[in-house]
């Protein structure tokens, strides 16, 4: 009985990525990280039925309240609900999470990918472009140019973009490293594949384990660097409520109104957490290898 | 090399030399000589067993035959056609006449394709499929030549044993319907019970498609079931080249006789003279001079170091390179 079920499951071919969803079913704080980023996902595309006022909404007879009946989250020194502009927040910091990561994965992949599968003087190039990319600390290089662009949030997914994408360069470079060598490349080529199907029908699909990973985890990197520029007023320009520019509105109250730096603090500890716990748990279930790293 | 019936594929002086780099500069410091200057050709239809230990070059010059790896020197022709100077689209429509199989069924197949892709994807690169209806069509008789069946098609290569694997493997090559095959240790990573099954699977597909086969192996007796003839390398050099019969009756290289010694024979009562081999292979990055296996030769004289002994025909096709023949 037992046998012919399994049987039947075979017969439609089990693929890696089924295995590797049973791995991460397993993995009960993966599954909280799911579960957290999923609610996270939800309220950022649900804002508007969530919030209870519309976040730029102005009442200067409700400045700086302490969390209430009416406002759970207290309000700001512009009499705006501190809850909705947070929920509101969170599709700043969704967007800017996959869009930032969107861009550094395409320059890093394709940097990486050549790098990698052609070596020598092109692979030279690329990996001393990274070295001179990463020899600058990332914050100040993003402020470099955020200033050059000019503050908005635009110019952040831009800058961040263009800032983190040497991590994913390396990672890609050395899988395509490893599996170029490999026999069923060599296969490939020996089929009659040229550079650019081996390179993306053949290897890129054996390194969409790292590349997830990376992915999750990168976007929990990117909302905390845009939080970090917002802070610094180079990013989202009032009035979009940006959880950073929340944090670095109420740092002048901290003493009289300490609520309203610690919420939006809270909501990017919230999503940080919850997509490290996503991404380690992923990293154990794609990839048992990269465990150590 | 003079021959009288159709040669299909003729290597002549090929070399392929990997350079070794050190220092912050990556300065070529010397070269691995992987293949040194040999010369063997492969009648059609008939199969050449290609034999010598780890290390010696025989995967290098299945993999520059097929232009894995670009030759260093020589001339490779495959019915007379120069393949060493094809451009790349000569290059692809020759990838339909030369297929390889590789020693490892666990790396050779890409894990994230299904069987069918796996199998299909040659007939998709030389369009010799006109629809999916057809294609699909051919990957199952394919599939059906090397004993798997259809039901399997749509299933993952982790899905499959080593044999299995090995198989899929074959059937790959088949694809193009490839006149010559290279089997590049196909049956080395397999279980003993299963590489008879291998075996017999290419001898089989030999007899239904005409292959000719390049038949890399590190074990003679192997090389002993499959084989019309039998070329052993030596570091880089292939130092003996005749008919199976003859090399296993009649070996005239010192090496070929100490690696015949080392074959087990299933009779515990049949004792034999084992030649045991002193020392390790040398590097080929720095190979002895004279003739390569001087070192380890039981039978040395004083010529074997200094001066390299030539590669010929000691009668009815023998070629070998050794001084005590002279």
């Amino acid at each position: 009985m037992i046998l012919k079920s399994q049987q039947n499951v075979n017969k439609k071919g089990r693929s890696l990525w089924y295995d590797a969803w049973k791995r991460l079913k397993r993995n009960k704080a993966a599954m909280v990280g799911l579960f957290m980023v999923i609610i996270f996902i939800i309220v950022a595309i649900i804002a508007p039925l969530l919030a209870p006022y519309p976040p730029d909404e102005i009442d200067l007879f409700n400045v700086l309240k302490p969390p209430s009946a009416e406002h759970w989250l207290g309000t700001d020194f512009y009499g705006r609900d501190l809850l909705s502009r947070i929920i509101y927040g969170s599709r700043i910091s969704l967007s800017v999470g996959i869009l930032v990561q969107v861009i550094s994965l395409t320059i890093g992949t394709i940097f990486g990918s050549l790098a990698g599968y052609y070596g020598g003087k092109v692979d030279m190039i690329i990996m001393r472009l990274v070295d001179i990319v990463m020899s600058f600390p990332s914050l100040l290089l993003t402020i470099a140019i955020m200033v050059a662009l000019g503050p908005s949030l635009y110019n952040v997914f831009l800058a961040l973009g263009l800032v983190s994408w040497t991590g994913t360069a390396r990672i890609i470079r050395s899988e395509f490293m490893r599996h170029r060598e490999l026999d069923y490349v060599k296969a490939a080529r020996s089929i009659g594949n040229n550079d650019l199907k081996i390179i993306f029908i053949h290897i890129l699909p054996n390194c969409m384990a790292p590349l997830i990973i990376t992915f999750t985890m990168g976007i929990a990197t990117a909302i905390m660097s845009e939080a970090s520029l917002s802070f610094l007023g180079l990013g989202a320009q009032e009035p979009t409520p940006s959880w950073g520019s929340i944090i670095n509105n109420g740092l002048q109250y901290l003493r009289t109104a300490p609520w309203y730096s610690l919420f939006p603090g809270l909501a990017i500890a919230y999503t940080v957490l919850s997509f490290n716990l996503l991404g380690d748990g992923l990293r154990d279930a794609l990839d048992p290898r990269m465990k150590d790293f | 090399m003079a021959v009288e019936e159709k040669v299909l594929l003729e290597v002549n002086n090929l070399k392929k030399y990997f350079p070794v780099k050190a220092g912050v500069f990556r300065k070529t410091v010397g070269y691995v000589k992987a293949v040194d200057d040999i010369s063997f050709y492969i009648k059609e239809g008939e199969t050449l067993g290609l034999v010598g230990e780890s290390g010696c070059g025989k995967s290098t010059t299945g993999a520059t035959i097929l232009r894995l790896e670009e030759a260093t020197a020589g001339e490779v022709k495959f019915e007379g056609k120069d393949i060493l100077s094809l451009n790349r689209r000569e290059l692809r429509e020759m990838r339909k006449e030369m297929q390889i199989i590789f020693q490892d069924p666990y790396a050779s197949l890409n894990p994230r394709m299904t069987v069918a892709d796996i199998v299909g994807e040659p007939l998709d690169i030389h369009n010799l499929a006109r629809n999916k209806k057809e294609r699909n069509e051919k990957v199952r008789e394919l599939l059906g030549s090397v004993g798997l069946t259809a039901e399997q098609m749509n299933r993952y290569p982790h899905e499959f044993s080593g044999g299995q694997r090995q198989r899929i493997g074959i059937a790959r090559a088949l694809a193009v319907e490839p006149k010559l095959i290279i089997a590049d240790e196909p049956v080395s990573a397999l279980d003993v019970s299963i590489q008879a099954q291998v075996i017999n699977i290419l001898q089989d597909l030999q007899e239904e498609f005409g292959l000719t086969y390049l038949f890399i192996a590190h074990d003679l007796s192997v090389v002993k079931h499959i084989s019309d003839r039998v070329a052993v390398m030596y570091l880089g050099k292939i130092v003996e080249m005749t008919d199976k019969r003859d090399l296993y009756n009649n070996p005239l290289h010192p090496y070929t006789q100490s690696l015949l010694s080392a074959i087990p024979i299933p009779d515990p009562t049949f004792k034999k003279e084992r030649i045991i081999l002193e020392g390790d292979v040398p590097s080929p990055v720095n190979p002895p001079a004279g003739c390569r296996f001087h070192p380890r030769c039981p039978k040395a004289m004083d010529i074997c170091s200094q001066k390299e002994p030539e590669f010929k025909d000691y009668g009815n096709g023998h070629y070998a390179a050794c001084h005590l023949l002279d």
